[in-house]
């Protein structure tokens, strides 16, 4: 397997120091879980763990800590359900352009499942990167070259003819993005054996039962963890809330938010996210767009780090701004939302509304979106069921051995 | 237009930079309330924004409702029937971007000819110069639809006489020939020369520079705009910029002003003093993004700019995208009545985050 030079000069080895295409496309696959792919998901944990500025950022807490041996133990045996599995072989990642670390579960997954990794990052600069791309640098320098090769971070100009020779030697294919990007690597053939995974944009939502609510003996914790699910990553993760949907009658939704919404004012604050002017005019934006489109009412806030607008009819959601801002909406039953849920949508952050429920409403009215429900505080989570597919299960192929 | 609009004629017809700071927060303030009450009468979405803010009515400049200029390259929003409109203004703004839409009639557009005609002698004199215009001819070809850029060199044409244009239109080089025989007619006399502000210094004064050519115009004077922002990319400051207009083309007076298509006639001036001046029919407030109350001299914030020209869509109140301080009120030196202020540059563009990249467009 080749990659030609012209192509091969274009695409920069960003870690490991000493890595290159070769390497890493002749490299061996590995038994799900094997060793050596366990200690390369350790070196990363501690890679993180021992990183003063990664230990600061919250979402590289969670990811060191989803890389724990017992966590990892749990997901090894999740596989074990009778069946032989293997490798698919090359996994050609596109991460997004702005990097989080969302991305990086689903490499690390691959990684664990035996499969050779190729990760493409973006070429815009950021902190983020440059942090993630360090740890990775250090982790993998930790364990021996040829248990390295199997992840090789490359950075390449995103252009078709590279998509393409890359692509061509992919047995997986994971594409994390815009629904742009999604389109854009589609356009490059895979063999016809290779399958793609793609995470293209999506929306997500909460909703409270203003009775729950009402009753909970905990409102400051749940309205903390509202905001956490909101503010980090600045509200523009896939699986940020971006709308709240009371269910109950108007008095007691009125009630509930006149209580609910102070105390995530509280929570933001405490939080203490920079605050900028540019989120603030988008959400001055994004009040106006909805308030020149209907009638609607702009709930009281004591500052612009929260913005929350009552719409009677919302008709479509979409990400119009961030950083802190929600558009909210009384429904009557679950059922009512049946009709608002789009393809898009991901993740309902959910207060007060038993599994049960959720389930009859879904069975119910089947809506074409919604991937996850959980529970506050549990939104920006990672689980290796994302957007409605298993990672670790769709990485690996069923070997049937039915003799 | 059938509703009468006494404060605003009133405001429209003082002179530019008379009147002190009370009689202008009433006369203008009152203006303003007028204006609002037209654009809520007349336009729906305008009318559906003031409903869902907590209104009382406006009293003063700073208590009028005001719209972020996005809003205009995210609506339609205009005041008046489709066939009344006279011209549409668009901003240039960067490739991939929709770009502002400003709808004109004839009135508001007559009315900023009348205000940009009232400022503009107040800093080159009644009488019409010689004009040098630091553009290529092509920017002003389409007459039917301008962009900001081609919209601001006609406004201010007018104000000159016997114009050449000094940049060719292939490549945007010197046009040698015509400056070189503009310099021969007009030589020893003061000229007007405009330009925008990045377009006069790469494709003017350094390509004077580069060639070796010094021109001579003593007491001339140069107005551009256009923003700061590339020029800062290259370490050019304004005194810097002074100095070679000066030493290259004989500039002895240069102004630089601010402006904005979504809010036509509000030309903020620089003085000799180096400030920023708000004429009477229009002002600046510079507010703080957290909570967006007025902040006072000193204090830096986002720009907002009022004016009682725009009849014809509601741009008479309009947050930008710009960060400010000012600089005083009523007490410039250079005698012009009013506030003054100073741009620092565009609010930075947001950091991208999460995990999905195509809400890119969004912090444009």
């Amino acid at each position: 397997m080749n990659i030609a030079p012209e192509i091969a000069s274009q695409i920069s080895i960003m870690a490991p120091a000493g890595g290159s295409l070769a390497a890493t496309l002749a490299a061996p696959r590995a038994a799900p879980f094997a060793p050596e792919r366990l200690a390369l998901v350790d070196a990363v944990r501690k890679a993180i763990l021992a990183d003063p500025a990664a230990r600061s950022r919250p979402e590289m807490v969670a990811l060191a800590f989803w890389a724990r041996g017992a966590s990892l133990a749990q997901l090894a045996a999740s596989l074990n359900d009778g069946h032989t599995r293997s490798p698919r072989g090359l996994a050609l990642h596109i991460a997004p352009g702005n990097v989080d670390t969302m991305f990086l579960y689903s490499a690390l997954l691959s990684v664990l499942a035996g499969n050779v990794n190729i990760v493409r990052v973006s070429g815009r600069e950021s902190d983020a990167l440059t942090l993630l791309l360090r740890l990775l640098d250090q982790a993998l320098a930790t364990l021996p070259e040829a248990s390295s090769d199997c992840l090789l971070i490359v950075r390449y100009p995103a252009e078709k003819p590279i998509n393409d020779a890359l692509s061509a030697h992919a047995d997986v294919r994971v594409i994390w993005g815009g629904d742009d990007t999604v389109r854009e690597v589609r356009a490059s053939p895979l063999p016809p054996h290779a399958s793609e995974l793609t995470f293209p944009s999506k929306v997500s939502a909460a909703v409270i039962d203003a009775a729950a609510w009402a009753a909970a003996p905990d409102q400051p914790e749940q309205a903390r963890r509202f905001a956490l699910d909101a503010v980090t990553f600045g509200q523009q993760a896939c699986s940020s809330p971006l709308a709240l949907f009371w269910r109950g009658d108007a008095g007691s939704v009125a009630a509930a938010q006149a209580r609910f919404w102070p105390l995530v004012e509280t929570a933001i604050a405490a939080a203490d996210e920079p605050f900028a002017a540019r989120a603030a005019v988008d959400k001055l934006v994004a009040e106006q767009m909805l308030a020149a489109a209907g009638p609607v009412l702009h709930r009281k806030t004591q500052d612009y780090r929260l913005r929350v607008t009552q719409t009677p009819d919302l008709a479509r959601l979409t990400r119009l701004a961030s950083d802190g801002f929600f558009v909210e909406r009384r429904i009557d039953a679950l059922e009512d939302l049946a009709a608002l849920v789009q393809r898009d949508w991901q993740t309902i952050a959910s207060l007060g509304v038993s599994g049960d429920d959720w389930r009859a409403m879904l069975t119910a009215t089947r809506p074409h979106g919604i991937d996850r429900v959980v529970p506050f505080g549990q939104a920006l989570a990672f689980g290796n069921v994302w957007d409605g597919v298993n990672l670790l299960t769709s990485l690996t192929r069923i070997v049937s051995i039915e003799i | 237009m059938s509703e009468a609009m006494q404060a605003r004629d009133a405001v429209l017809a003082a002179p530019p930079f008379a009147l002190h700071a009370a009689e202008k927060n009433r006369l203008l303030g009152a203006a303003l309330a007028e204006l609002t009450a037209h654009h809520a009468a007349n336009c729906p979405q305008y009318a559906g924004i003031l409903a869902a803010q907590p209104a009382g009515p406006p009293i003063g400049i700073t208590d009028v409702p005001f719209l972020p200029v996005r809003l205009f390259k995210e609506l339609d929003l205009r005041s008046i029937p489709a066939d009344a409109v006279f011209k549409t203004l668009t901003s240039s703004g960067t490739t991939g971007q929709v770009p502002s839409r400003i709808y004109l009639d004839a009135a508001t557009a007559q009315a900023q000819t009348r205000a940009l005609a009232a400022i503009t002698t107040s800093f080159i004199g009644k009488d019409r110069r010689p004009m040098l215009i630091i553009d290529h001819p092509g920017v002003v070809r389409d007459r039917t639809s301008f962009s900001a850029r081609g919209a601001g060199i006609l406004g201010m044409m007018t104000y000159g006489r016997a114009h050449i244009y000094a940049l060719n239109d292939e490549d945007m080089g010197l046009n040698l020939n015509a400056i070189t025989e503009f310099a021969e007619k007009h030589a020893g006399k003061p000229i007007f020369a405009f330009g925008f502000t990045f377009m006069v210094w790469k494709y003017f004064l350094t390509a004077l520079e580069r060639a070796g050519i010094t021109l001579d115009f003593p007491g001339s004077v140069l107005i551009h705009s256009g923003g700061w922002k590339k020029l800062e990319d290259e370490a050019v400051s304004n005194e810097q910029f002074k100095a070679v207009a000066q030493q290259r083309a004989g500039f002895d007076h240069v102004h630089n002003f601010y402006g904005m298509v979504e809010q036509v006639g509000s030309v903020f001036m620089e003085c000799g003093h180096g400030r920023l001046h708000a004429p009477g029919f229009a002002d600046v407030i510079i507010r703080s993004p957290l909570d967006w109350r007025p902040v006072g001299i000193g204090e830096e914030g986002i720009i907002q700019v009022v004016s009682a020209i725009p009849l014809s869509y509601p741009g008479h109140s309009l947050l930008t995208e710009d960060r400010g301080v000012l600089t005083g009120e009523d007490d410039c030196p250079c005698g012009r009545m009013g506030r003054t202020f100073r741009v620092l540059g565009r609010i930075p563009a947001a950091e991208m985050r999460g995990c999905s990249d195509t809400h890119t467009a969004a912090a444009a």
